[in-house]
């Protein structure tokens, strides 16, 4: 398994954060995503920079792996920055560079973006570090449950995303597998002209498919000897419950969210 | 409790069929084992037991209900099957969701539910990994979950297609002990699919398929008598009972043919050795 | 071809919160054209372990050393090398198959390898007569057939590359007995009349000890001891505390020296040895 990128990742904790429910911290998110693009103050990003690290630290994910796991992000916010600062065209003129006429406004305004950014990739990554993706799923079954009346198959999406979530990893270990298996065979798929890379993916994609496809046949006959009749009319044994610290999380989000709003508004 | 009556099967553009005119009768509370060669047709007779086949001619009945498209939901209540492959039979994201699921399709009330799925993980002293992720899980845990998740259901009938080839033998040890313990104290009906044969001589009876007929249905001590014409059906006769095929040629024998090496070691002791 | 690991440590996921020691402080050598079987429970790194015997996995640090190659460190190009000279079938090989026909199956390595293609075609026959199918499978889809056959062309697929080492990960699981035998024969066979060593990998304790002539046993990604078949049978005891079932025989010899006193040798436990110390016991009489 590759472990270079860790957006989707769970690692099982005990913390404040791990034990929230899922619904708290979707809505937290959206709530902070919110407030990253209503305000264009400088000194509430160091505000914000604050709450992330607190999130970070109150998460007991060791921030090493979250720098490390998130490397590819930080080329895109480096870059996004120097972007800013290259091309952005208001304010005062500061210097040149090689032709290009610095302004302060594109420090300011690449700070900003790529500020949201990352604050937006971090927050993100730590919802999925610390929430199992089938409360991820329950959570969002839950948002959407008032559109079952319109008639879209909210349940049966449901039972789809959780499946999905459920052959992740064995899939994973199947294409590890495959792969090693071919390889052992002589098969080297990353060297050589593109055109050969991609013809020498089909021995690793064929058997996956085949293999996903016996899975899916299997695992809906095992569903059907079980009596798995259709999503509807069934009872549900997972719940998630809203405790009193989530009420109080979600009130003081709302809370401050807003009077960030006003303030800066 | 189970009746085939002329059944004949053959799968969806195959030319010849897996059985033809096969009867057969399961009483309640057996414990009857299907071994065969791969290819025998042993599992395509676990999947007509339970409507994941229906027969292409001739009757399967249930509890005198008949195996339809339309009754087969019923019967699976009835009915419940453990599959070969661990990994392909998890259907829910943890231990609990997976027992859950089950009872979730006969839409148990949730209080019910947690009654029952505590009850069946402690019977197949899963307890302690309720929580647990099937990827967390090794092969014979797996069964042992797929066996809870039955379990819940409260069938009358389990069936087993070969639900101990895929484990290492810790795994499978302890998957037999506990269908052994099922079937003593609850008195369920227990099918077993195998080409193992030691698993087979634990059960009450032993019906061997060959090229989709009958080749041999009684006790396991006169089938493993059968010796070496076991080969002729691509069967490995276990090791006491090629000990005991030397024995008899030298005239030493026993009461009845042995089922496993103490029952023979015994025996030789006390006919012969005891003073 | 002589493999040796020394000091092998392997770690997945180092300095992650997901680290896991797969294997640890590994130090044995299979002799060349040994019938080596490295047994241990599921989960005690068998298949880390075998992933190192062609480079797909190299040591987190220790050193394994095969023929003249040695790991860590080795570039691509002896890397492949390495691979040709040793084969790998993983357990299940019938899910690697993808070509039209059994033939491009078979191909498949070779040209991978850029080995004499047209030389190797008219070996095709025999490599399928090897594992038990005939030349009629030649020009068949891989998928129209049965999954024993399957994994006997996968297994043919490795077997054509003629490689000195052969590696294999429970290559019997699924078959019938009968099917089960006539791999084990053919992997003697390759062995004894081939020279080729041969490396298996299983929890079977019966494959294991009526096959091999070295036991590499592994426990917890330790290495619990290196040991003959013949020495194996004495520590009964010993291997079912690291979860390993002993085969029947063993079991069945154990049972009848407590039980009836019989003089056990230490050779190894057949049907024909096990019945003759019956009949010699039980010709001794009840007054021995």
């Amino acid at each position: 398994m590759k472990q270079s990128f860790i957006l989707g990742q769970y690692i099982p904790r005990d913390s404040f954060i791990h034990r929230l429910d899922p619904r708290t911290k979707i809505i937290s998110l959206i709530l902070f995503v919110i407030t990253m693009f209503v305000i264009d103050r400088l000194f509430i990003y160091s505000l914000l920079y604050g709450f992330v690290l607190g999130c970070v630290l109150l998460s007991t994910i060791p921030i090493t792996y979250l720098i490390k796991g998130l490397k590819p992000v930080w080329w895109l916010v480096v870059i996004t920055f120097i972007f800013h600062v290259l091309f952005q065209r208001d304010g005062e003129a500061l210097f040149d560079v090689f032709g290009f006429i610095i302004y302060d406004q594109g420090f300011i305004q690449g700070g900003e973006i790529a500020s949201r950014l990352l604050l937006m990739i971090v927050m993100a990554t730590l919802l999925t570090l610390t929430t199992p993706p089938l409360a991820i799923t329950d959570a969002m079954r839950w948002f959407l449950a008032p559109l079952t009346r319109l008639g879209l198959p909210i349940n049966e999406l449901a039972i789809m995303m959780a499946i999905s979530l459920r052959l992740i990893p064995t899939m994973t270990e199947e294409m590890d597998k495959i792969s090693k298996a071919q390889a052992a065979r002589g098969l080297d798929y990353t060297r050589g002209r593109l055109r050969d890379r991609l013809k020498a993916l089909l021995p690793l994609l064929i058997p996956l498919f085949i293999s996903a496809f016996k899975r899916a046949e299997a695992l809906a006959m095992a569903m059907e000897a079980r009596g798995y009749q259709g999503a509807d009319h069934r009872t549900s044994y997972r719940q998630i419950a809203f405790r009193t610290m989530d009420y109080i999380i979600v009130c003081l989000m709302t809370t401050a969210t807003v009077s960030i709003y006003l303030m800066t508004g | 409790m189970i009746e085939l009556e002329q059944v004949s099967f053959r799968y969806q553009n195959e030319a010849s069929h897996v059985f033809e005119n096969l009867n057969l009768t399961i009483e309640q509370g057996e414990w009857v084992a299907i071994v065969g060669r791969n290819g025998s047709g042993k599992s395509t007779l676990a999947k007509l037991l339970n409507g994941l086949c229906l027969a292409t001619s001739g009757v399967v009945r249930v509890n005198h209900t008949v195996i339809t498209s339309e009754s087969k939901h019923q019967v699976r209540t009835q009915i419940g099957m453990v599959f070969q492959n661990p990994e392909n039979q998890f259907v829910g994201t943890t231990v609990a969701d997976d027992v859950a699921f089950g009872l979730e399709n006969l839409a148990v009330p949730r209080d019910t539910m947690i009654k029952r799925i505590d009850q069946s993980l402690e019977q197949v002293d899963m307890t302690a990994y309720k929580n647990h992720e099937p990827s967390r899980l090794s092969g014979g845990q797996k069964q042992r979950v797929a066996l809870a998740s039955v379990l819940a259901m409260q069938p009358e009938v389990i069936v087993l297609d070969e639900a101990t080839s895929m484990l290492d033998p810790i795994g499978k040890e302890q998957v037999l002990s506990i269908i052994q313990e099922l079937h003593e104290q609850l008195d369920v009906t227990v099918i077993m699919v195998t080409h193992d044969l030691n698993e087979a001589a634990l059960a009450d009876r032993v019906i061997t398929l060959n090229e989709g007929t009958v080749w041999f249905d009684g006790k396991p001590r006169e089938f493993l008598e059968k010796g070496d014409q076991l080969h002729e059906v691509g069967l490995e006769p276990p090791f006491v009972t090629k000990v005991y095929q030397q024995l008899s040629r030298q005239s030493i024998t026993v009461t009845q043919e042995p089922l496993h090496y103490e029952e023979l070691v015994d025996e030789l002791w006390r006919l012969y050795l005891k003073t | 071809m002589e493999i040796v690991f020394e000091d092998v440590d392997y770690i997945y996921q180092p300095n992650t919160p997901l680290e896991h020691v797969a294997l640890q402080d590994l130090s044995f050598t299979i002799p060349s054209q040994s019938f080596t079987a490295i047994v241990g429970r599921t989960g005690s790194g068998k298949s880390t372990l075998l992933q190192q015997l062609n480079g797909l996995l190299q040591p987190t640090s220790g050193t394994v050393t095969i023929g003249n190659t040695r790991l860590p460190g080795v570039k691509a190009k002896p890397l492949k090398e390495l691979r040709r000279r040793v084969g790998l079938v993983f357990q299940y090989p019938e899910h690697q198959l993808f070509e039209e026909t059994v033939k491009q199956e078979l191909l498949f390595g070779p040209k991978n390898f850029g080995l004499d293609l047209a030389q190797l075609e008219a070996q095709l026959p025999q490599v399928l007569q090897d594992v038990g199918l005939d030349e009629s499978f030649l020009e068949r889809s891989p998928f129209t057939l049965s999954g024993g056959q399957m994994k006997r062309v996968a297994l043919a697929s490795v077997l054509i590359l003629d490689s000195e080492v052969l590696v294999l990960d429970e290559p019997t699981a699924g078959l019938d007995p009968v099917g089960k035998k006539q791999l084990l024969q053919l992997f003697r066979y390759l062995n004894e009349e081939k020279g080729k060593t041969v490396v298996l990998v299983t929890h079977n304790m019966e494959d294991a000890m009526a096959y091999a002539d070295q036991l590499v046993v592994l426990n917890d990604g330790c290495i619990d001891r290196v040991t003959s078949p013949k020495h194996l049978i004495e520590k009964r005891d010993q291997l079912e505390a690291i979860g390993l079932a002993p085969p029947e025989s063993i079991k069945f010899v154990d049972y009848m020296k407590q039980t009836l006193d019989v003089n056990w040798n230490g050779h190894e436990a057949t049907v024909v040895t096990v019945s003759q110390a019956l009949i010699n016991r039980i010709k001794a009489g009840a007054n021995k």
